[in-house]
């Protein structure tokens, strides 16, 4: 804590970042959420507000992350944005036409891994091009093996989901969901069940395929590091009901890479997430009500 | 089949037809043995109808049971990539409930055997039933014993074999899981006492 007081702010960007996000502004917006709410009624219980009047705009190519506490219902804000859960109040536009249900142009990847099992691996990149498309057999074909030698997995093709690992899963998923070249991709905590260093090759994998392509991405995550390592800006939320706390622009340069994680900039960005998201006064009172359960004089700190 | 797994999706056709089938599900099929010589004649007919009576009504909450149990999140992905509400049922549904619909079946087989030995009961002078009683009926229950485990032979053979041609036309099983011995063991355990209750209709 005491190292992250001595950084910039994290206001402060280098010229060539300012340069980079007066363009980014500049492209036209891609997805457009207006006022948005959702509350979730169960039966027997209290009705929960999940999210409150959230607006922010998505440029076209930007990666934004969504991060905030548990139950601040960015999860929920991506599948509204996927059209699986019907908001309450507000409006979503995509390219300015409002969101109504599920549809190919917002691929999505889940954190479980939700590739069809029955499937292989060619097969699953190909179910939305067949089922959602309507694009003949051959042409999905050519268009998977595309995209699987995009995510590296060509050698994988026929393959079976339950032979893969967790890490090749989700980029059979993120190939599955961009071949059905959408507006937008939405990805909510897709690396969350991987362990570190699978997540750290994913991110760059992310990286490096978003570089390729023309896409868009809304990223949900609850690790500050990855959001400040990916994201061109973080929409930071609040708990309970879930607000916009802050819209923040990241201050670290592109190219990213693992070496950026102790630049000032990553640690400024990531200094001011902290204190958004896990403030210290309200660190303190968690403190477990403990009594002593050894021998005094016998500590280990 | 296509009942059923309409049943499994559709809450509304569930609630419909699951009372009805609740009700026929609890009426033994064998009550049924006389009736339905009488409305079949003596012919296969009345067996015929007894295995369907004995194990349709079974199938169908089953296998409906088995529909409702897919993750969601292969619906909810399935949606994103823009399959309509019919291509959920025949590219999602169908796909990810088949195998254990298959196994299911390998289930209801047992109950089918079963039936089959109470059908035969009925009006017959040939077949392994009519044999078992016969020599009952003599008192000898060496051949007794040998037809019943005979029945419990046949029983695992042929399920041994559909559980290998499961694994031919799942190939995503392959490897997936290797506890068919142990499943067949298991199943011809519960029809050997199937087999005895056959038993205790023969007149004394």
């Amino acid at each position: 804590m005491s190292v992250a007081l001595s950084v910039p702010d994290y206001r402060e960007q280098a010229p060539e970042v300012a340069a980079r996000f007066a363009k980014l502004k500049e492209r036209p917006v891609i997805l457009d959420v207006q006022g948005l709410s959702k509350t979730f009624t169960a039966p027997g219980r209290p009705t929960t507000l999940a999210l409150s009047d959230v607006s922010f705009q998505v440029h076209r190519r930007e990666l934004m992350c969504v991060i905030g506490p548990s139950g601040c219902g960015k999860s929920t804000l991506a599948r509204l944005v996927a059209g699986l859960e019907e908001p309450n109040g507000g409006r979503m536009l995509l390219d300015g036409k409002p969101i109504d249900g599920p549809g190919s142009d917002r691929g999505m990847v889940f954190q479980s891994y939700t590739l069809f099992p029955w499937l292989t691996v060619q097969k699953n990149v190909m179910f939305g091009l067949e089922v959602g498309k309507g694009h003949s057999r051959a042409e999905a074909e050519e268009e998977a093996q595309l995209w699987l030698q995009l995510v590296g997995l060509t050698k994988f093709a026929s393959a079976y989901p339950h032979q893969l690992s967790g890490g090749m899963k989700q980029r059979v998923a993120i190939a599955r969901a961009l071949a059905n070249r959408p507006r937008i991709l939405l990805m909510d905590e897709p690396f969350g069940a991987l362990d570190a260093q699978t997540r750290g090759q994913m991110q760059s994998y992310l990286l490096q395929i978003w570089k390729q392509v023309d896409i868009t991405i809304l990223f949900i995550t609850h690790d500050l590091d990855e959001a400040v390592y990916l994201a061109d800006r973080i929409l930071v939320l609040d708990a309970h009901p879930g607000r916009v706390r802050e819209l923040m622009e990241v201050p670290v340069p592109r190219p990213r890479g693992p070496d950026q994680f102790l630049s000032p900039p990553f640690l400024a960005a990531r200094h001011h997430l902290e204190e958004l998201i896990h403030p210290r006064t309200a660190q303190a009172a968690d403190t477990l009500p403990m009594f002593r359960m050894t021998v005094v004089g016998d500590d280990v700190e | 089949m296509p009942l059923r797994i309409l049943c499994g999706t559709l809450p509304a056709l569930r609630r419909l037809t699951e009372p009805f089938i609740e009700f026929f599900r609890y009426l033994p099929a064998p009550a049924f043995g006389a009736l339905a010589v009488a409305v079949l004649g003596i012919e296969d007919a009345p067996k015929v109808a007894i295995i369907f009576i004995g194990t349709f009504f079974q199938q169908v909450l089953v296998i409906a049971n088995t529909t409702r149990r897919i993750d969601p999140a292969l619906l909810e992905a399935a949606e994103t990539l823009g399959a309509s509400r019919r291509a959920l049922i025949t590219k999602v549904v169908v796909p990810g409930a088949i195998t254990e619909i298959y196994t299911d079946m390998r289930v209801l087989l047992g109950w089918a055997w079963t039936y089959l030995i109470v059908a035969e009961l009925i009006g017959v002078s040939s077949g392994i039933t009519y044999f078992i009683n016969q020599q009952a009926k003599y008192r000898a229950y060496d051949r007794v014993f040998a037809s019943i485990i005979l029945i419990g032979l046949i029983g695992l053979v042929t399920d041994l074999a559909l559980a290998s041609l499961g694994r031919q036309i799942f190939p995503w099983l392959r490897g997936a899981r290797r506890g068919w011995l142990s499943a067949a063991v298991g199943l011809v355990r519960r029809r050997r006492p199937d087999g005895a209750v056959s038993k205790p209709v023969v007149p004394a």
